[in-house]
């Protein structure tokens, strides 16, 4: 994936400026930024829901004008579809790509075992808690075996401890099923946890300040949230996003 | 919330049936009073019983019925299909929201002589009023639902390359269906308005009829009794509308 000097703006006003970043197969780029920096912009456009003022959205050389195949998307709010159940929720993904129903009801429930929800196939989502509606979006998600996962704050909507949960079940999940994936949140922490780079936007319009290489080993766990590199790269991180915030 | 909802339904019945002997109460007592202005309970009832066993009261139903259903269904499947058109035409949407509303607020009652004269004064013309009181609400209610279908779910649609044909069965239609539903509830009602109204005009039959006919005879045992008669069936067939749209929102979070 490649983004080729985006500019994006909402009407008038310019939200970022002269974009350029790539994200190599198999890796996680994380965008992290202030609130109303235009991560969540970037990650729409990569989606091809909105079109960029200036520049180039490019998948796998292909410019991006719609959602690009196999490529899919876990949104903040969950997204999911109030009258379907889990189960069809997941299949949902496979049922609009031309899957058989007994196939795509299938993989859901393979994807559901995954995500660690058996037992609530027949539930609807205003049943579930949160973290449990959010996991059914990622289900939903993972069960088109993306080329590309598109992560939008994907816990952003979480209470506190469900998002520690949910954040170590997806670093499992990832290391079992790695897929690339752009990660857009505005939690440092997230963003090092995840991120093989980390492209820190700040200034209004929002630019990328700094390209962060995270050498932290594979696979991570909770334990790399004490080691010294993550809190070096942690502090590095927040310098740079309170440098953009003062001017 | 699950537990006490029995109990509540029973409350709901206790006092719903405490208010209809309250009501038949002082109607008893209202009709002893004044014999000629309020017949009693129990005179509306022979009444009807009179104009059951002569006949005319079935078939006056029959025809009222034919009437409502015909006028109704056409409502119906002219109110939802526009409205759901309206929901993926945001053009026709802006250039006749303004149209419904005003078309909304005529009394068509008040215009069905005109438009019985214009039609011939048969059973077409007679479907007209009907369809033409049941079809606002249900178009306003339809498309206000198909409007309101959240952002997010179309960016998941989108983001998902569903087709049109899955945006309609996956998100439009599951959306749209409960709001239709409450239209409708609402053009049951109107129907049977419009169905005593085209029923007075010059050639009066059916129900509405009756009523006329006794009204103008001061009978009024026979139109309180007719009166209190359709309430009972129109309320029978908005619980029916209701029990369809609970069905269709079942997976919505709040009964009320």
């Amino acid at each position: 994936m490649e983004l080729d000097g985006l500019t994006m703006r909402f009407g008038e006003r310019t939200v970022s400026r002269d974009i350029h970043l790539t994200l190599d197969p198999g890796r996680v780029l994380a965008i992290v930024g202030p609130s109303g920096c235009g991560k969540t912009t970037l990650l729409r456009a990569v989606a091809g829901l909105i079109q960029p003022a200036v520049g180039t959205v490019r998948i796998d050389g292909q410019a991006v004008t719609r959602t690009p195949e196999g490529v899919a998307m876990v949104f903040q709010h969950f997204g999911l579809f109030p009258w379907k159940t889990v189960e069809a929720n997941v299949a949902y993904a496979l049922r609009v790509s031309g899957v058989p129903k007994k196939a795509a009801l299938e993989r859901a429930r393979e994807l559901i075992r995954l995500v660690g929800l058996v037992g609530f196939e027949k539930s609807y989502p205003h049943q579930l808690s949160g973290g449990m509606q959010q996991r059914t979006g990622l289900a939903r998600a993972l069960a088109v075996r993306p080329r590309l996962l598109l992560m939008d704050e994907p816990f952003g909507a979480l209470d506190a401890q469900t998002r520690e949960v949910l954040q170590f079940e997806m670093l499992r999940i990832w290391q079992d099923h790695p897929v690339t994936m752009l990660f857009v949140t505005h939690s440092i922490d997230e963003a090092v946890l995840f991120g093989d780079q980390i492209a820190v936007l700040n200034g209004r319009p929002s630019g990328i300040a700094e390209l962060i290489d995270v050498s932290l080993p594979q696979p991570r766990d909770r334990s790399v949230l004490a080691t010294a590199e993550f809190l070096a790269i942690r502090e590095r991180v927040w310098n740079l996003i309170m440098t953009g915030q003062r001017d | 919330m699950h537990a006490s909802r029995p109990g509540k339904r029973l409350l709901a019945a206790v006092v719903s049936a405490v208010g209809l002997l309250f009501g038949l109460g002082v109607w008893q007592i209202v009709g002893q009073r004044d014999p000629v202005l309020f017949a009693t309970p129990g005179r509306s009832a022979e009444a009807l019983l009179v104009l059951t066993e002569e006949g005319s009261l079935p078939s006056a139903l029959l025809a009222s019925g034919t009437l409502l259903v015909i006028g109704l269904i056409l409502a119906i499947v002219a109110g939802v299909g526009f409205g759901l058109l309206l929901s993926r035409a945001k053009l026709l949407r802006t250039s006749t929201d303004w149209l419904i509303f005003a078309a909304q607020s005529v009394p068509i009652v008040a215009l069905a002589p005109i438009i019985l004269s214009a039609f011939g004064f048969g059973l077409p013309a007679k479907s007209l009023v009907v369809f033409l009181t049941a079809v606002f609400p249900i178009v306003v209610n339809t498309a206000e639902g198909a409007h309101r279908v959240p952002t997010t779910l179309l960016e998941v649609a989108r983001t998902y390359r569903s087709s049109e044909w899955h945006l309609w069965k996956d998100l439009l239609l599951p959306h749209t269906v409960p709001y239709a539903m409450t239209g409708i509830r609402q053009g049951i009602a109107m129907a049977f308005v419009g169905t005593l109204a085209a029923e007075f005009f010059l050639n009066a039959s059916g129900v509405g009829g009756l009523l006329l006919a006794a009204s103008t005879n001061f009978d009024s045992a026979t139109v309180l009794g007719l009166t209190l008669l359709v309430s009972v069936l129109a309320v029978g067939l908005m619980s029916l509308g209701r029990a369809v749209e609970r069905y269709f929102a079942r997976w919505r979070a709040v009964e009320e």
